[in-house]
């Protein structure tokens, strides 16, 4: 104490603290889980048929109206929405810190264990996400291939993506109320900005909007995933070298970030 | 060294004349070259205090005196604006009403969530969790959600569920009055009892009687200063005088 503002190694990496803290974290996390799905019976369900339904409607626009002709472009949809939604959790992430301020104010605890497990309960739910979309991959006929066994790895690639990106907005928003509203219409542009109803191959390699679809991380993980789930092949390696080196990146910076606000959370919420 | 020891201890608090709470209105302010301007507040100045093995130490004073910042500060949820504290073992802190359980879940789920935020391991629990409900008086509620609690049952069950931590640092924010008289002397014994077995607890209440009774020494705080320090009674009849003269002073301004 009193030297809380310098940030260690072990500190800044956080890894022992998730440990020493796991029980919090996994009862921060159950507890999550129970009062998202816990309102309505049909909660479970409804988590799942939303995906489904939304997809219905975008598959019908793009088919009906717009005329894609993409080769099973439900599947195709289906596998950019899914892994997509892991991180639109960032709308319910961001609120982790705002949603338990009294007990900020109360106890001590490091803050992180709040993010990471709203985080966590996030990539439960995609887990179980993925498990459908493997099943409607095989009704639908995607080729599910060994290189199905590496979604594990992305998946976890993805939630430190998602926990960096999280820590960020969860400080940011003890102090502006309206980054809820600004993070909205930002995900919603990050949507379009990823080969989720569209494929990359549709963006000329010479327009600025090409430019974009790449330094959107979800694009890379995007693209991996329809690799593992609907041609049954490798991922290209340079955009794994990339997916890592930015998810590490991305957690590292999140967590500094994070960091340098938490003393003050306890005056602010 | 003792359990707590706080040398020199200051906590300023900035506060803004105008609130930027979101960021609209800071990039406004930025572009509009508008700075912000703030209010100095010393919620406390220059404290310097040690509580010892056994030592039950009391904390007076009027409202924002400072004595709410006092126990963040040990607690470690505020940091100090200048000077060093240090504070040995687990801490339970009592700080306002409840402990911030979460109102959807039942009782019994908030007692495994709350003894996991005191970082107590779930075999831990089980092993108490008759004993807890028990002194919570609580047994037909556990399986209610805590909205349907009233303050009272919500402080029981949060101070029955830190009685089992064995902390080794106890604070006190007047949670107390809360309960009926019959609870609070439930919780009363229980302090006796930490401190018979040498723990350290820091009390704050306006009751002077349990002051007295529970406090091996007192100290006086007054706009964030250290007023007086000593034997309870000495400091409770200190703070019975400022209390009239400030009294006095406001009335003579008015």
């Amino acid at each position: 104490m009193g030297e809380g503002c310098k940030i260690s190694p072990v500190a800044m990496f956080s890894i022992l603290t998730y440990w020493n803290y796991r029980e919090l974290i996994w009862n921060l996390t159950v507890a999550d889980l129970k009062i998202r799905y816990k309102n309505s019976a049909l909660g479970f369900l409804w988590s799942f048929m939303s995906p489904l339904l939304m997809s219905l409607v975008l598959i019908f626009v793009f088919m009906q109206v717009f005329k894609f002709s993409i080769s099973n472009y439900p599947l195709y949809i289906l596998s950019g929405i899914i892994p997509w939604r892991f991180f639109g959790y960032t709308n319910n992430t961001m609120h982790s810190i705002k949603l338990y301020s009294s007990l900020i104010r109360k106890i001590y605890f490091p803050r992180q264990v709040l993010v990471f497990s709203a985080c966590l309960s996030a990539l439960i739910s995609t887990s179980i996400e993925f498990v459908l979309l493997l099943f409607i991959s095989i009704v639908l006929g995607g080729s599910i291939t060994p290189w199905i066994l590496l979604v594990p790895v992305f998946l976890a690639a993805q939630f430190f993506l998602v926990l960096g990106v999280s820590y960020v907005i969860a400080a940011l928003f003890v102090f502006y109320r309206d980054l809820q509203h600004i993070w909205e219409v930002f995900l919603q542009a990050a949507f379009y900005a990823a080969p989720i109803i569209y494929p990359a191959t549709l963006i000329p390699q010479s327009s600025p909007y090409y430019v974009v679809l790449l330094v959107n991380p979800m694009s890379h993980f995007i693209i991996a995933y329809r690799h593992l789930f609907v041609y049954g092949d490798a991922p290209a390696l340079g955009s794994i070298i990339g997916i890592a080196a930015f998810t590490a990146f991305a957690y590292m910076a999140g967590l500094l970030v994070f960091k340098r606000f938490e003393p003050r959370f306890a005056e602010e919420v | 060294m003792g359990p707590i020891e706080m040398r020199r201890v200051s906590k300023l608090f900035r506060i803004p004349h105008e609130k930027r709470t979101t960021l609209f209105s800071v990039v406004g302010g930025l572009l509009l070259g508008k700075h912000q301007t703030f209010e100095d507040f010393w919620a406390l100045r220059d404290i310097s205090l040690a509580v010892g093995e056994g030592e039950v130490l009391g904390v007076v004073g009027r409202n924002g005196s400072g004595k709410s910042t006092l126990l963040r500060i040990i607690g470690n949820i505020y940091q100090p604006t200048s000077g060093t504290v240090s504070v040995r073992g687990r801490i339970i802190p009592f700080i306002e009403l409840g402990v911030g359980f979460q109102d959807e879940l039942s009782g019994r789920e908030n007692v495994y969530l709350y003894g996991s935020i005191l970082g107590l391991p779930k075999r831990v629990i089980d092993a108490n969790y008759k004993a807890i409900v028990e002194f919570a008086e609580l047994k037909d509620f556990m399986d209610l959600p805590l909205k349907d609690y009233s303050s009272g049952m919500n402080l029981r069950l949060a101070f029955a569920t830190a009685t089992i931590a064995e902390p080794d640092v106890i604070l006190i924010d007047e949670v107390l009055a809360v309960g009926d008289a019959e609870f609070q002397k439930k919780c009363l014994d229980k302090m006796e009892d930490f401190r018979r077995r040498s723990r350290a607890i820091v009390f704050v209440s306006h009751d002077a009687a349990q002051v007295k009774r529970l406090c091996s020494r007192a100290v006086l705080l007054s706009h964030g200063r250290e007023h007086a320090c000593g034997e309870p009674s000495e400091v409770l009849a200190g703070y019975a005088r400022l209390a009239s003269k400030e009294e006095k002073g406001t009335r003579a301004t008015r």
